[in-house]
C-alpha cells in the first residue's frame, strides 16, 4: 500500500513537472477552449498535440476537501477526428493521493461545412475506480455522497464505462453556445446514465489589435457553464440528481499557454457546495513532424 | 474484472456487437478518408469552387485598412503559419496563399473558406474566431505579393 502511494505521488509530481516544463518552453501555441465540462465543435488541428492540466479543488459540505483532476493529451489525428488520452488522480484531506485511472476519448466531426448547429459525435472508454474525483462530467444520480466514501473503500470499485456524447455547438457574432447530451454505460451490467452540459462564452473583444499584447481583451474569453445529471434509463429525470453552475474565464497568451478558471457552485443538496476548477493548456504545433524527425 | 459469465449472457450481446462493429466502422471511415488524398485537380481551387454565390459577394469591412492588415498578420502568425509558413507560401500539402488562384479570389470567398475550413483535407474551421478577426486575416492575405509557385 505504501509503495503504491509513493508511486502515485511520484507520478503526480512527474506530471506536474512535465506541465511546468511545457509552460516555459517558447515554441508552444495557445489553446482556445474556455469550458471545463462542456465540449464545443472545435477540433484539434491535424498533427497538433495539446497538453492540459486541470486541477479541481472541491469543498463539499459533507465530505473532506479534495484536490482532483486530470492531465489530458489531445491529438488531432485528422481534421475530422480528434483523439484524447486522460490520466486521473486525486488527493483527499487526511487520505493521501491516488491515481484513479485513465480515459480514452474520440471525437468525430461528421459535416464538412459550418452550419447554424454543428454536431460532433463523442465516444469514450473509461477505466477508473470509484475514488475518481475528476468530475469531468456529472451523470445519473452522481451526488456529493459519492465524494464522502473513503479512498480505501472507493478505490475497490472498478468503473469500466463507455460514454457517448452528442455535442451541438453554434458560433454567432463571437458567441459560442454549446450543448452536450451525455449517455454513460457501465460495462458491469448497470443501466445507462444520462447527463447534460451547456456552455456559453464570448471573447471580450471581437477584433484583434495590431500591436502584440499579452493581457488585452482579445485574449480573454468569459462565459458560463451549467452541467448535471438526468437520472438513469429506469429513473429518468431530475429527482436525486446533482447540478453545478459557474462562470468560466479563459486567458490565452499569444506565444504561450492558456489559463482557465471556473469557481462553481452546487445548485442543490445533492451537489458539492463549492468547486474551483483551474486549467493550464499548451499546444505543440505539428507534433507529427517532430516525431517523424526523431525517427528519420 | 468482468466475469466470463457476463460476456456469455444475453445482456452483453449488444456490447459484443458494438465492439465488433466499432472497429469495422472506424476502419471503413479511415480507408475512405485515406483514399481521398488531394490530387492536383483537387487543390485549393476545388474548395473555392464550393463557395456559395452569396458568400462570394460579401464585402470586406476592413478593405484597405492598414491597422486591420497588421492585426491580420498577427493572427496569421498565430493560427496559420504553422502549416502555410511564415511567408504564406505553404508547407507540404498546405496551399501557397500567394498563388494567383488565391490572390485573385474575392475576399468573401476567402472569408468563407476560413470560416468553414476544409476538414476532410486537414484545414481546420476557424469558426470559433469572431468574424472581425477572420476579415482581418483576409485583409492581410490581400496585401501579400503574388507568387506563381502553386
Amino acid at each position: 500500500m505504501v509503495k503504491r502511494r509513493r508511486l502515485a505521488r511520484r507520478l503526480f509530481l512527474i506530471i506536474c513537472l512535465a506541465d511546468i516544463l511545457w509552460a516555459v518552453s517558447p515554441r508552444l501555441l495557445k489553446a482556445d477552449k474556455p469550458y471545463f465540462v462542456t465540449y464545443d465543435d472545435e477540433m484539434e488541428e491535424p498533427g497538433n498535440l495539446e497538453i492540459s492540466f486541470n486541477p479541481l479543488l472541491g469543498l463539499p459540505q459533507t465530505a473532506p476537501g479534495f484536490l482532483g483532476g486530470w492531465t489530458e493529451f489531445e491529438y488531432g489525428a485528422r481534421g475530422w477526428w480528434t483523439t484524447e488520452f486522460y490520466l486521473d488522480a486525486q488527493a483527499t484531506r487526511g487520505q493521501g493521493e491516488i491515481f484513479t485511472g485513465y480515459r480514452w476519448e474520440n471525437r468525430f466531426h461528421p459535416l464538412a461545412n459550418e452550419h447554424w448547429i454543428n454536431p460532433v459525435l463523442y465516444v469514450e472508454f473509461e477505466n477508473t475506480n470509484g475514488a475518481d474525483k475528476a468530475l469531468a462530467e456529472v451523470v445519473g444520480h452522481d451526488s456529493v455522497d459519492d465524494l464522502a466514501v473513503p479512498n480505501s473503500e472507493a478505490r475497490e470499485e472498478k468503473e469500466r464505462e463507455i460514454e457517448t456524447k452528442l455535442i451541438l455547438s453554434s458560433n454567432y457574432k463571437g458567441w459560442n453556445i454549446s450543448e452536450n447530451l451525455i449517455g454513460e454505460k457501465n460495462l458491469a451490467n448497470e443501466p445507462w446514465e444520462f447527463g447534460y452540459a451547456v456552455g456559453i462564452s464570448r471573447p471580450l473583444a471581437l477584433a484583434a489589435s495590431p500591436e502584440p499584447c499579452g493581457f488585452c481583451r482579445e485574449n480573454l474569453k468569459a462565459g458560463a457553464e451549467i452541467y448535471g445529471g438526468l437520472g438513469t434509463w429506469h429513473q429518468f429525470g431530475l429527482p436525486g440528481t446533482a447540478h453545478y453552475l459557474g462562470p468560466v474565464l479563459d486567458w490565452d497568451l499569444p506565444s504561450g499557454p492558456s489559463f482557465r478558471i471556473s469557481p462553481t457552485v452546487g445548485l442543490n443538496k445533492n451537489s458539492a457546495r463549492f468547486l474551483i476548477r483551474f486549467g493550464v493548456s499548451y499546444e505543440i504545433p505539428r507534433f507529427d513532424r517532430v516525431i517523424r524527425r526523431w525517427f528519420r | 474484472m468482468i466475469s466470463l459469465s457476463f460476456w456469455k449472457s444475453k445482456e452483453s450481446l449488444w456490447i459484443r456487437w458494438a465492439l465488433l462493429a466499432a472497429p469495422a466502422i472506424l476502419t471503413a471511415v479511415s480507408l475512405v478518408a485515406a483514399g481521398r488524398n488531394p490530387k492536383p485537380a483537387d487543390g485549393p481551387a476545388a474548395r473555392l469552387a464550393d463557395v456559395p454565390r452569396s458568400a462570394r459577394s460579401l464585402p470586406n469591412p476592413f478593405k484597405g485598412n492598414p491597422r486591420a492588415a497588421a492585426a491580420g498578420h498577427k493572427l496569421f502568425e498565430r493560427h496559420c503559419a504553422q502549416c502555410h509558413g511564415m511567408d504564406a507560401r505553404g508547407i507540404g500539402s498546405a496551399a501557397n496563399l500567394r498563388s494567383p488562384g488565391i490572390q485573385d479570389t474575392p475576399p468573401g470567398s476567402l472569408f468563407w473558406v476560413l470560416r468553414n475550413g476544409r476538414i476532410r483535407r486537414g484545414m481546420p474551421s476557424w469558426s470559433q474566431l469572431p468574424d472581425q478577426q477572420l476579415w482581418q486575416m483576409v485583409t492581410y492575405l490581400k496585401t501579400l505579393k503574388k507568387s506563381h509557385r502553386d
